[in-house]
């Protein structure tokens, strides 16, 4: 059972289409969705702050705007 | 995971009990009272640290530390003990684990195999191993908000909630903050405006004051309004003359000169004045309309409310429980209204946008006077200026959230002159005008331009920063849209696959328990945002609520196929261990014997551990094979002092051996009647034998022996034509085989002459002795045996072509005993 491949939790598959869904959105930088992945894998996406401080993100704003 | 033993040390109503299920099935039956939720409880306990019974809605006051022990002990004397089948790489392992009450969060196992321990425990933790009679109504009787919130919870979802609970607060925080940006750029672009003489602001004038600014330096115009080119291609003039310090005269006194044509008898100029008049008169509509005002004052808390209702339904606010779907309903309504006002709300922004503008712009001209007079030391001039200022903030503040202080603050044109045009300020203007006049000399023209162009980069850097600002932010929010809309989306498809292949397993295993009156059976499983829909077909009749017109015991049997559907998409490959504790008192035996087929054959490879206070149940379980005669173990005759005793030596064969050996041979006769009389009703059931219709349903031996017997035999020729028909040689041979026992045992017992006269058999048995009872009780016992399966020890019984009503074969639930009725066609 250690080896056993288990199916991801449901928020997890939840998440994982989440972040599929919105490569397809032109609105957010790859940089900012690779932020977004790993927020995502650290639990973050229930914290509003983190989210904000993602999606805010001065790096990819600026890739964005270039 | 597989449970093999199970200690119970002084836990609830247990004081010590073994059980050794062997990983196999594990009945426990008895009264009400007698502790066999206690067994639940402390498996619970065991795997999970907690006791779920003890916690959540109506369990105030109760606690495990205090309660979870047996009556009269500490929790450090509450342990519970298990040993563990689980698999790892294919190979069966055996685990042992154990929790103290008095340290509920530390499970004690062998350290090697924690990892292995540890991921079986996660599952267990969401508790989908156990069903309850209480769970059971929820997930059917409930509210569809309170379904969602049930079967979220088992799902182990409640976390997905929370998350879009978090992406919508995201979104807010970043709307509330681009609103108080858009109120910066406001203000920057009146400093600009202020700077450059301007009366508002407007980026055509202000690049057009620019380029004269630059033409005076002997520049060329530049295409935008942008720090960095502002002095383009510029060099600074010749050096002025110190005097006047750093005051800009002309600046001063183009700020004089804006005030003034403010303060003008021709001002406020009549586009501020209707701007005034219309805000105002829109404003008192709003406020004579109070359901308009209710709806435009709580809109944004209306939207929020919409994306703040969770599983349950309830009010987010306050928390008060609402009908399914009702309180979105309701709010939707709501919204709708508020959307009819939101218009007037846009015409209101706009007005106040109209005054904010020019309001700006005297408060930055204000305060720009404000610091030549301090320059100049004439502070204590410029009281009405102070008080202007002061009065200009006080109506910028009002124009932020005007429907609640515009008209308090400006009820008429009156107040409007005030903010614009105080008249007070006449002569503080001409007194700073004449100061700046005789302290500070002009300046030449470049100079005054080059100045004024330093001032602006300084304004322009504030203004830019918040313009960036306000984009970044503006599409930050938009992003924050995008990524609630795209995990909204993505919840919707993850669930809406969930339960739809929850729902087909739902519909066949309740189609099997009903195939008798509900074999079309169909449902709807759908999610409803975060509530869940059920809806059930009524005899083909349309879907309705399961507790609309399904009796209870049918609604009893869905919660049961729709929890099974949803453990078995939940746990498979980690705990085959599922624990029903007393879960279908509503279903009629015939269903019930349904239940037991179903469990035996859709989930072979799962443990089940059973409560029931129900002995015929209890009796179905075994005579179907769901459960040996070792793991049916009776609760009874509880006390505090000593918990439940318990016997799981129930067999009846054992006990009527008993008799016999203390020469109880009316106890053994009893006995053997009492058992054979509800054996071979069932047999007869299980085979679909002609009874002699009884409106009591109080058949007797007599009544059901011989059909039964004649019924096996029936079919055994049946079978053995069959197989004939497909020249399946063994299959005949051990058909003659067993057909030959059934007669030498038929003999043995004369159940042909219970037909005749069944008292006088029954009254015949009081007068045997005990060599000869032994030789009737083991003739019964041979007969019994040959409508179990050998293997599963499962009663034998005939399958019906759903589709035909053909009788297709005879079998048991495990598989093991199959005879074909159908022959080969010619």
């Amino acid at each position: 059972m250690a080896d056993q491949e288990i199916p991801p939790p449901l928020p997890s598959q939840i998440l994982a289409q989440t972040l599929d869904l919105i490569k397809d959105r032109q609105v957010f930088h790859p940089d900012q969705i690779e932020a977004l992945t790993d927020l995502a894998n650290a639990g973050g996406f229930r914290r509003p702050e983190r989210l904000i401080a993602v999606l805010k993100n001065e790096e990819a704003a600026h890739h964005e705007a270039s | 995971m597989r449970l093999l033993d199970l200690a119970v040390e002084n836990v609830r109503g247990i004081c010590t009990l073994p059980l050794r299920p062997e990983g196999r099935n594990l009945v426990i039956w008895g009264p009400n009272g007698c502790g066999k939720s206690g067994v639940v409880d402390a498996l619970d306990f065991l795997l999970t640290g907690q006791i779920s019974r003890l916690t959540g809605t109506g369990t105030e006051g109760v606690f495990l530390e205090q309660h979870g022990p047996h009556m009269g002990h500490v929790a450090a004397d509450a342990t519970v003990r298990a040993k563990l089948l689980i698999q790892e790489d294919s190979q069966p392992i055996e685990v042992e684990i154990s929790r103290n009450m008095a340290r509920p969060g530390n499970l004690e196992c062998d350290e090697a195999v924690r990892p292995l321990v540890d991921k079986v425990l996660a599952v267990a933790q969401r508790g989908q191993y156990v069903l309850t009679r209480r769970e059971l109504h929820r997930y059917v009787v409930a509210r569809a908000g309170e379904r969602g919130e049930q079967v979220q919870r088992l799902l182990n979802i409640s976390e997905v909630e929370e998350i879009r609970r978090a992406l919508v607060s995201a979104k807010r925080q970043l709307a509330d903050g681009r609103l108080a940006v858009q109120r910066e750029v406001g203000r920057g672009q009146a400093t600009v405006a202020a700077t450059l003489g301007l009366a508002s602001y407007d980026g055509g004038a202000a690049l057009q004051r620019v380029n004269d600014l630059r033409a005076a330096l002997g520049g060329q115009p530049i295409k935008a309004l942008s720090r960095t080119t502002l002095k383009d291609g510029l060099a600074p003039p010749a050096a002025p003359s110190s005097e006047g310090g750093a005051i800009d005269r002309k600046a001063a006194e183009r700020a004089i000169a804006s005030l003034r044509a403010l303060v003008d008898p021709a001002h406020p100029a009549d586009r501020i004045l209707t701007a005034h008049r219309d805000l105002g008169a829109i404003v008192n509509q709003v406020k004579e309309q109070p359901q308009m005002l209710r709806d435009l004052t709580v809109r944004q808390l209306i939207e929020m409310g919409i994306d703040l209702i969770d599983d349950s339904g309830a009010c987010p606010l306050c928390e008060t429980p609402w009908p399914e779907d009702k309180l979105r309903k309701h709010l939707e309504g709501r919204l709708s209204q508020a959307n009819v006002a939101a218009e007037q709300q846009k015409t209101i922004d706009e007005l106040s946008s109209l005054l904010a503008g020019p309001a700006d712009v005297a408060a930055a001209n204000v305060q720009n006077l404000l610091t030549v007079a301090a320059g100049l030391g004439i502070q204590e001039k410029c009281q009405s200026l102070i008080a202007w200022q002061s009065d200009l903030g006080k109506f910028l503040t009002a124009l932020e959230s005007p429907l609640e202080k515009y008209a308090e603050l400006s009820s008429t044109e009156s107040d409007i002159v005030r903010f614009f045009a105080p008249f007070d300020v006449t002569e503080t203007l001409r007194v700073i005008e004449a100061d700046v006049s005789s302290c500070c000399p002009e300046r030449p023209p470049e100079w005054t331009a080059w100045d004024t162009l330093t001032t602006l980069e300084s304004n322009t850097k504030v203004l830019e920063s918040s313009e960036s600002y306000l984009s970044r932010i503006t599409r930050a929010e938009n992003r924050a849209g995008v990524l609630l809309e795209c995990f909204e989306t993505a919840r919707n498809g993850v669930l809406s696959k969930l339960y739809d292949e929850v729902n087909d397993r739902f519909v066949s295993l309740y189609r099997q328990l009903h195939k008798d009156d509900e074999g079309t059976f169909t449902a709807k499983l759908e999610p409803a945002g975060p509530a869940l829909k059920l809806a059930v077909d009524f005899y083909g009749l349309g879907q309705y609520p399961p507790q609309a017109l399904h009796s209870e015991g049918h609604q009893d049997s869905m919660g049961l196929c729709l929890y099974l559907a949803l453990a078995e998409r939940l746990t498979t490959g980690l705990i085959d261990l599922i624990v029903l504790d007393d879960v279908v008192t509503s279903v009629d035996e015939g269903h019930r014997r349904e239940i037991c087929r179903v469990l035996a054959t859709e989930f072979p490879d799962r443990q089940f551990l059973i409560t029931t206070h129900d002995k015929s149940w209890a009796f179905s379980l075994r005579s179907e094979g769901v459960v040996t005669q070792r793991n049916l173990v009776q609760f009874f005759g509880w006390n505090v002092r000593t918990g439940p005793k318990w016997d799981n030596n129930l067999d009846t064969w054992l006990h009527i051996e008993q008799h016999i050996e203390r020469n109880e041979i009316p106890d053994a006769a009893s006995e053997l009647r009492r058992a054979s009389e509800q054996f071979f009703t069932l047999a007869c059931a299980s085979l679909l034998a002609r009874v002699v219709c009884k409106p009591r349903a109080d058949w007797e031996l007599g009544d059901v022996l011989h059909p039964a017997v004649e019924q096996y035999g029936a079919l055994i020729k049946t079978a053995k034509d069959a197989a004939n028909s497909w020249n399946e040689k063994d299959q005949i041979q051990s058909l003659s085989d067993l057909e030959a026992v059934a007669a030498e045992v038929k003999q043995r017992t004369g159940a042909d002459m219970w037909q005749v006269n069944a008292s006088v058999h029954y009254n015949n048995w009081h007068n045997l002795g005990p060599a000869d009872f032994g030789v009737v009780a083991e003739a019964f016992h041979d007969l019994w045996n040959l409508f179990r399966c050998p293997k599963c020890e499962g009663m034998l019984h005939v399958v019906v072509s759903p589709d035909t009503a053909v009788q297709e074969a005879v079998r048991c639930n495990c598989g093991h005993t199959t005879w074909n009725l159908k022959k080969r066609s010619p």
